[in-house]
């Protein structure tokens, strides 16, 4: 039976750096990614890494890495080309407002979240979708 | 419905060579490693899986009768695969990652440290079955 998350917003509307709500997704096999951008001052000028963790308890996203504060940045899969997006690189919006459909190239995490960089405009938003068929 | 193993503990801030705890994980169909080191770990770590009934001696050499190999693992960062005889090396530079076996199903889960100079690896595994 199909068990599912509904969409769950990570960042709604951002309009600087920083990571948005962590999301506990480790119900779900499938993990999914509705990433959309709208002007602000202008079009989206920003990048957008992916972050996830095997953690009981969510980490601090915003936070360096370490044994105890544990983290990786996430390969996802951009599902209008099937083209694989490392996790490093993330998704860069360059002065032009995009709409994705993603999926986190990893069924298993816990912890799902994003972290915006290099913000000069635009505003973010990104939402989780996690499912079990 | 979903049944996890929670995290277990294969490598707790080891600071050597040598094989860790083992894990039976046959009732899980995906398997992960969560990786952290410390102290500009330099080190290798490859990971290792068996089917066999009872536990092998993961770190006594292969046989028929001691069944085991090294496992590729998938990188959570990359999507990329990573050799079992390969494995991870660290160089100075600590790092954190995500893994997922390649071949989920295995029975018994474990990990060996070899070449290691500097550091320390803390290494949980996590398996679920949805």
């Amino acid at each position: 039976m199909i068990e599912s998350s509904g969409l769950i917003t990570i960042l709604d509307a951002a309009v600087a750096d920083g990571a948005g709500t962590s999301i506990y997704v480790g119900d779900y096999d499938r993990i999914f990614l509705q990433l959309g951008s709208a002007d602000d001052t202008g079009a989206a000028n920003a990048t957008i890494n992916f972050v996830g963790s095997l953690s009981n308890t969510a980490p601090t996203f915003s936070a360096a890495r370490s044994v105890s504060n544990h983290f990786e940045y996430i390969d996802v899969i951009d599902l209008e080309d099937g083209a694989s997006i490392d996790g490093d690189t993330g998704i860069a919006f360059a002065a032009a407002n995009d709409f994705r459909n993603l999926e986190v190239n990893f069924g298993g995490l816990k912890w799902i979240n994003a972290v915006v960089s290099s913000w000069v405009d635009g505003q973010i938003t990104l939402k989780v979708y996690g499912v079990t068929h | 419905m979903i049944n996890n193993s929670g995290l277990l503990n294969i490598f707790a801030a080891k600071g050597a060579t040598g094989t860790g705890v083992a894990h039976r994980f046959e009732d899980y169909n995906k398997i992960f490693f969560k990786f952290g080191s410390a102290s500009s770990a330099n080190l290798t770590v490859k990971f290792q899986i068996s089917f066999s009934n009872e536990q092998p001696d993961f770190s006594a050499s292969q046989s028929v009768s001691n069944h085991w190999d090294y496992v590729d693992v998938i990188d959570a960062q990359s999507g990329s695969s990573i050799d079992g005889d390969t494995g991870v090396a660290l160089t100075g530079t600590d790092d954190f990652r995500l893994f997922e076996i390649n071949a989920g199903g295995a029975v018994w889960v474990c990990a060996t440290i070899t070449a290691r100079s500097a550091g320390t690896l803390t290494l949980d595994t996590y398996g679920v079955t949805y």
